[in-house]
């Protein structure tokens, strides 16, 4: 069953809304690009079970930003490339 | 890494590749349950970071990832040829920038960050938080749950996300706290409308399990709308780790434009075993501030380390 909200209640939100756009955390997936990434060190299990250097890179498919499939190995045929995990937070 | 890759973009083709959050809950983002889902993250990724760098999606199953140690960061670049000429598991663009000229050539007056008057995009706006009290997990490590939301019997998308996570009690003994959160998803922009009935959930458990209790009410603030998570804790005795629990849970969607406000039932399938493939959740207070969680290692320094998603260089590790 739907609720009617009274128009308080949109007041409230709406304002809410506004400051809510305002605050940003400093600590932003937008902070500054060219830094290091993070903790230095390597990680053992991406020494195990990563790519390691001297090895083709991996034969997997996966999405662009559409959802349409491509091949890793496809995308870095001739040319160089350059491959970054990494996501919102 | 946009210094990098605008130095350089002539030369080098120039990928992120959107993985699982390493944190999520922090700034608000949860995981995502579906592809369509991941790539509003990553819409949401362009939109803040500002970068002129190709996105791609890992797969739903995580491939990439999984072929990469499950890293949060990790970065590689490839020759022509396919072989792999470096790998690192934190990206590290200062060290990349080496690598590359190592391979195609130095560029005689390397871009500078101050060069890029990148914009800085502000996480999305709710209505109000701090309305509802975290919940306080006990002292020790909770650790994320496998849990699968049944995509078959939901009719609207699911506005609002659990998190279950365990105590190491539960996971090494079949009998401990389990924490359950509900937390909105920002980029479908929606609000609990505390005018309509508070959300609800309820577990069904096989013989040999108990959860106690299985059935709750959440709060009913005396605010109209907020954006808080909805947590809880719950005791949990197995005969063993990795049994299986339905949940449902119903609750009223209403998105910030006021143009819906809908009763929504959903369910999802809790196994009671440790999820590796997503990141332990940061807690922040209603003013963002990180106030518990996170595993991330300190640099060695001090700079960076400890609870600080995002860090420098790029998409948040």
């Amino acid at each position: 069953m739907t609720k009617q909200r009274s128009s308080l209640a949109r007041k409230v939100a709406s304002t809410a809304i506004v400051l809510g756009v305002a605050v940003m955390l400093p600590l932003s997936a937008v902070q500054a690009q060219g830094g290091r990434g993070g903790p230095s060190g390597d990680i053992p299990r991406f020494v195990e079970l990563g790519p390691k250097v001297g090895d083709m890179v991996p034969d997997l498919t996966i999405l662009d930003d559409t959802g349409s499939s491509v091949s890793i190995r496809n995308l870095s045929k001739d040319n160089y490339s350059v491959f970054v995990l990494g996501c919102l937070t | 890494m946009e210094t990098v890759k605008l130095d350089y973009e002539d030369k080098v083709n120039f990928y992120y590749i959107y993985k699982p959050l390493a944190h999520p809950e922090f700034q608000g983002y949860v995981s995502p349950i579906n592809l369509k889902e991941r790539l509003m993250h990553i819409e949401e990724a362009k939109r803040r970071l500002g970068s002129s760098i190709t996105w791609l999606s890992d797969t739903m199953d995580n491939t990439y990832h999984q072929a990469s140690g499950e890293t949060p960061n990790s970065e590689i670049l490839v020759g022509p040829d396919g072989v792999v000429l470096a790998a690192r598991s934190w990206s590290d663009p200062d060290a990349l920038r080496v690598d590359i000229a190592a391979a195609v050539g130095a560029v005689e007056n390397p871009t500078q960050i101050a060069d890029l008057n990148l914009p800085t995009q502000p996480v999305i706006g709710t209505v109000a938080k701090g309305i509802v009290p975290r919940v306080v997990k006990p002292e020790g490590r909770f650790l994320p749950m496998e849990t699968v939301a049944n995509e078959e019997t939901a009719k609207v998308p699911f506005y609002t996300k659990l998190r279950a996570e365990g105590s190491q009690e539960l996971y090494e003994t079949g009998k401990g706290i389990m924490y359950i959160g509900f937390h909105l998803d920002p980029l479908y922009r929606v609000h609990w409308n505390n005018e309509a009935p508070p959300l609800e959930f309820e577990i069904s458990t096989p013989d040999g399990i108990s959860i106690t209790p299985n059935k709750i009410v959440g709060p009913d603030p005396e605010e109209e709308a907020d954006a808080d998570p909805r947590e809880f804790l719950v005791e949990v005795d197995s005969a063993e780790a990795g049994g299986v629990v339905d949940l449902t849970v119903k609750y009223f969607a209403c998105d910030d434009e006021l143009t819906f406000c809908i009763p929504v039932q959903q369910d999802y399938q809790i196994t009671l075993a440790r999820d590796t493939s997503h990141g332990n959740a940061i807690t922040t207070d209603a003013d963002g501030n990180i106030v518990g969680g996170g595993n991330r290692r300190r640099r060695p320094g001090g700079e960076g380390g400890a609870g600080r998603p995002g860090g420098r260089g790029g998409p948040a590790s």
